[in-house]
């Protein structure tokens, strides 16, 4: 066998390994009752006002020179904001009520650096990753309890957010299907280690407390990679899209969240990040390519989903770290803002506008000021579509929308 | 050179103070009388002076295998046996000497700085000057990937371990980005100023790169202007470049971006700066007031107590993987600042400290991907092509001249992904010659379960290209490609390959067995640990070395080869076996470490 399987987990599995749980899944389209929740992350701050376009606003068009839209361009929404032009797909998955736009998400004192940003979306707390876990790992964490599969959160693409951070359930993240595994002849790595650096023969030396600690998370790792590998691999190969995702970056990269959720693997939470959204300068013609990017890939997405029962119990949430301020600048672009558009789409979501509009002539030092706390979002899907009380994962109550059923 | 010594007899009092937060007495923990635990500092206190007469605690700290080899990783990209054992002999003193020593001058590297003109690009239709311009930019890149290589080369040839590493450290520190900063040009020089001033003064370094032009486009400088000014760069001066946050307010941020208007990058290149736009007016920053220009910006800055605190702490971790405890940290940013800034002294005397070679520090720093890529052909004894580290770490998350944000990479055990961690053995494995794009390309295991379970393949993929013509001719046979993406390991080969008009990625040649025959190894079990010695930096637990000594056993077995004079009769088939064996002991957890 070439592979990074041990042969004894081989040996271990037998043949049952082959036919379960894996093509079950296939074959039976296993249909589980909990939901599963892919998040995607704009980085660089997704200029919400060239997304939902508040077309009608003469704020806006005063603003706006030049990236604003006008009423005839804009995909129609209702008789003042209109989706960004390129947004087709995300237009038709709204008018069929399957898609919520949560307007003017933030939190208060928004910060305008990136990581700083980041790191308050990602640990849904205002002191950031000095707070622990990002918050999918605390929510893998309440969801799995002692047990831990490896599967359970995937991340696919580079640069694995902080949000997946846990010391004790760790994401298993994949770049890309194929290169999955460990190449080399017979057995690997993680035949030698044993299971997790349990059973060693050397007695723990606590003045080596560091390198262990260290060496006993590598050693999980290992131990997940060598059991996720073949199972993301099938997946990502037997996985068969009812429909043709772009060939973008993006668009690959959600062909394989969408195999994965749908492979029956176990997974619950997906993740995966698009970049490019830092429109400083030269704004137009980067952004509209981002938007007709995005809307092509969550498009096919939305629709692969729709091939299965475990993609239709699947919900996708997209955010931004900020929003962008609302007076352009000099170069054709916008500058770090504040609150911006969270968006939730799924067959199973309940659409519509949500949230309440912030004010484009109100502005919280030139930015749009938050009225909905992007933590009422999480915590309405981690109850809705995950089942976990949402204050045993954000360390407090948060008011609820109802997005999903 | 400064007296260790000193700073020695400096911890050991700060530790029966009681201030240290980690145990500071002993140099080295095997002397540490098991009985005295670190939580009974306070009884420790009355007992102090007969302490003082009875511990070992004085004495030098004993110069090793283990401390020679643990400066090596950490001041430089590590080490084999030989060369560990030369230092060994020579002494400490001889090999911090050795690492502080100037390497002289950096030649500069020669760039085709043509930069797309007004004049040329004029009169030009808008499709073919766009067509310039991204040319131009796309040779720019394979400039600078060029120059990066010639870097890395560098490393693994080991000329100035201790520059390179503190220019990895400031590349980290004054952070920018090729992604934002678009002219390779701007960014090579930036690097080479980094480097020739690595083991030099802060301060200077501070003043240069606060004004450099890579950096005043990185944090938008350029459209700093009195009349709309723009504070990225000024924030990002007092929060990563010189205090830290909460030790400025916003208010002297705003002050600070008033000081740096106009300040801009004039089309060659260079930096400029535009009267019209400056602010010329007073302003007020840290309690200082007066008609503020950079350089009085830098001083105030450099007279921060929270300045030679950042710096230090940043320096501490960069070489020990650990917060400092409070009482180490204050002393260092004191050697700092009053040794006005200049790093060497300061690396000098963290690195005759007995504190640096702790047993909580040794070993438990997970190696970033050039730490791993690059320690490991010096391990190895291998001079790949040095492109094939560049690409190799940018796959694992280090991607030189693309640092993820301004705060530059988080290091540590971030490194770690389930996928970066079979990609760094993978590495290893293509760098020897185990693994051929086509075994990228192909996932027979997969195939097997799909013929097992009767599922028909998606279809081909043409990105795959043309790797899997080699595949079997006829079409019914063709294996089914296991995903649409070609891997980024696949893309990163075929990157070398195009390049191949120039330069052909060929496994580099190894002496593994000319190395470890040294040892004079008569057994399986030695040969293996022979191996494991050379290659990592700590002591796998037995079950893995037993688990090495099956593989070579099997792999041995199978040729026939003999247990005792395996070395010396196995020619190239003892060679490649244990090339085989160092890709396993290379993909361990322990490889990972350092």
């Amino acid at each position: 066998m070439n592979s990074f399987l041990s042969r004894r987990a081989m040996i271990g599995a037998g043949t049952a390994f082959f036919t379960t749980p894996l093509l079950r899944a296939i074959r039976l389209d296993d249909s589980s009752s909990a939901g599963t929740l892919i998040v995607l992350q704009l980085s660089g701050g997704n200029d919400g006002l060239s997304t939902i376009i508040p077309w009608a606003d003469p704020a806006y068009q005063q603003a706006r020179r030049a990236t604003r839209r006008s009423g005839t361009e804009v995909l129609t929404l209702d008789h003042y904001r209109g989706f960004h032009p390129a947004l087709k797909n995300l237009h038709q998955i709204y008018g069929q009520g399957k898609m919520a736009v949560i307007e003017g998400c933030g939190y208060p004192n928004q910060i305008r650096s990136h990581f700083k940003a980041f790191d308050i979306w990602h640990t849904a707390s205002s002191q950031g990753r000095g707070a622990g876990n990002g918050w999918i790992g605390n929510l893998a964490g309440e969801l799995q309890g002692n047990h831990h599969a490896s599967e359970f959160v995937v991340h696919v693409g580079a640069n694995e957010p902080y949000s997946l951070h846990s010391n004790s359930h760790p994401a298993c993240s994949v770049r890309s299907p194929t290169a999955y595994r460990w190449f080399g002849s017979d057995g690997g790595p993680a035949d030698l280690v044993g299971t997790a650096g349990e059973g060693m023969s050397k007695p723990a030396d606590p003045r080596h407390k560091g390198r262990d600690a260290a060496l006993a998370q590598l050693r999980g790792v290992l131990a997940d990679a060598q059991s996720s590998s073949l199972r993301v691999r099938a997946a990502a190969a037997i996985h068969q899209p009812v429909v043709d995702f772009p060939r973008t970056a993006i668009g690959a990269q959600l062909r394989d969240v969408s195999a994965i959720v749908q492979g029956g693997l176990g997974t619950r939470i997906a993740s995966s990040v698009v970049g490019g959204f830092d429109t400083h300068a030269g704004q137009r013609v980067k952004h509209d390519r981002l938007m007709e990017e995005l809307d092509g890939a969550l498009g096919a997405l939305f629709t692969d989903l729709g091939g299965s029962p475990a993609g239709r119990n699947t919900t996708v949430l997209v955010f931004s770290e900020f929003g962008r301020r609302v007076k352009e600048n000099g170069s054709g672009g916008t500058d770090h803002g504040k609150a911006g558009p969270m968006f939730v789409l799924g067959h199973g979501v309940k659409g519509g506008l949500l949230g309440k509009h912030p004010s484009l002539s109100e502005l919280d030092n030139g930015d749009l000021a938050y009225t909905t706390d992007f933590r009422s979002v999480y915590a309405s899907l981690i109850k809705q579509c995950l089942g976990v009380d949402p204050k045993r994962v954000l360390g407090a109550a948060y008011p609820s929308l109802r997005l999903l059923g | 050179m400064v007296d260790w010594k000193e700073a020695f007899h400096y911890e050991a009092a700060e530790a029966l103070c009681g201030t240290g937060t980690s145990c500071p007495l002993w140099g080295y923990e095997e002397d540490r009388p098991p009985e005295l635990d670190h939580s009974n500092l306070s009884a420790m206190l009355t007992l102090a002076p007969f302490l003082l007469l009875s511990l070992p605690a004085f004495q030098d700290p004993v110069w090793d295998h283990r401390s020679a080899e643990h400066l090596l990783n950490r001041a430089g990209f590590g080490a084999n046996s030989v060369q560990v054992e030369h230092w060994v002999e020579a002494g400490q003193e001889a090999l911090v000497e050795y690492l502080l020593k100037s390497r002289g001058t950096i030649e500069l590297w020669e760039m085709d700085t043509t930069i797309p003109s007004r004049e040329r690009l004029k009169g030009m239709e808008k499709e073919e000057r766009q067509k310039v311009i991204r040319d131009l930019r796309r040779a720019g890149t394979l400039e600078a990937n060029d120059y990066l290589a010639a870097w890395i080369g560098q490393m693994v040839d080991g000329e100035d371990p201790l520059g390179d590493r503190m220019t990895l450290f400031w590349q980290g520190f004054f952070t920018s980005s090729l992604q934002n900063v678009r002219r390779p040009d701007l960014m090579v020089r930036q690097h080479e100023i980094l480097r020739a001033e690595a083991l030099g003064n802060y301060g200077d370094l501070l003043r240069s790169m606060m004004l450099n032009p890579a950096m005043l486009v990185y944090l938008d400088n350029i459209s700093n202007r009195r009349r709309s000014p723009n504070e990225n760069l000024a924030r990002e001066l007092m929060e990563l470049f010189s205090l830290g946050e909460g030790n400025y307010t916003e208010m002297d941020v705003k002050e600070a971006a008033r000081v740096l208007t106009g300040h801009g990058v004039e089309r060659g290149g260079g930096h400029r700066f535009k009267e019209k736009d400056h602010d010329f007016g007073r302003k007020d920053i840290l309690g200082r007031r007066g008609r503020l220009e950079p350089s009085d910006l830098a001083d105030i800055l450099l007279e921060q107590d929270a300045c030679a605190r950042w710096v230090a702490g940043r320096l501490l971790v960069w070489f020990e993987g650990v917060e400092p405890g409070k009482g180490r940290l204050d002393h260092y940013a004191d050697l700092l600042r009053s040794g006005n800034y200049e790093i060497r002294p300061v690396l000098g005397a963290l690195f005759m400290d007995p504190e640096f070679y702790r047993s909580e520090v040794i070993g438990a720093r997970v190696l970033s991907p050039i730490d791993y890529m690059v320690g490991s052909c010096r391990r190895l004894g291998v001079e790949p092509a040095p492109e094939y580290i560049y690409f190799a770490a940018g796959i694992l998350g280090e991607k030189l001249f693309y640092p993820p944000n301004v705060k530059g990479w988080e290091g540590g055990m971030t490194w770690i992904t389930t996928a970066s961690l079979m990609q760094r053995g993978n590495l290893i494995g293509v760098m020897l010659g185990l693994i051929k794009v086509d075994d990228l390309t192909t996932d027979e295991e997969v195939d097997e379960m799909m013929a097992l379970a009767d599922v028909k393949g998606s279809a081909e993929d043409s990105m795959m290209g043309q790797d899997s013509m080699e595949a079997p001719a006829d079409e019914s046979e063709k294996p089914v490609k296991a995903s649409r993406r070609a891997s980024d390991l696949v893309r990163a080969m075929r990157s070398l390959r195009n390049k191949a008009k120039r330069r052909k990625f060929t496994p580099p040649a190894t002496h593994l067995r000319r190395t470890i025959a040294l040892q004079e190894p008569t057994s399986d079990l030695e040969v293996v640990q022979g191996a494991l010695r050379e290659l990592l930096a700590i002591e796998p637990p037995a079950e893995t070395t037993l688990g090495l000594v099956e593989f070579l056993k099997s792999e041995r077995e199978a040729l026939d080869l003999p247990e005792e004079r395996f070395l010396i009769k196995g020619g190239r088939d003892a060679e490649r076996i244990l090339r085989r064996l160092a890709h396993l002991i290379l993909s361990l957890p322990e490889a990972q470490l350092g």
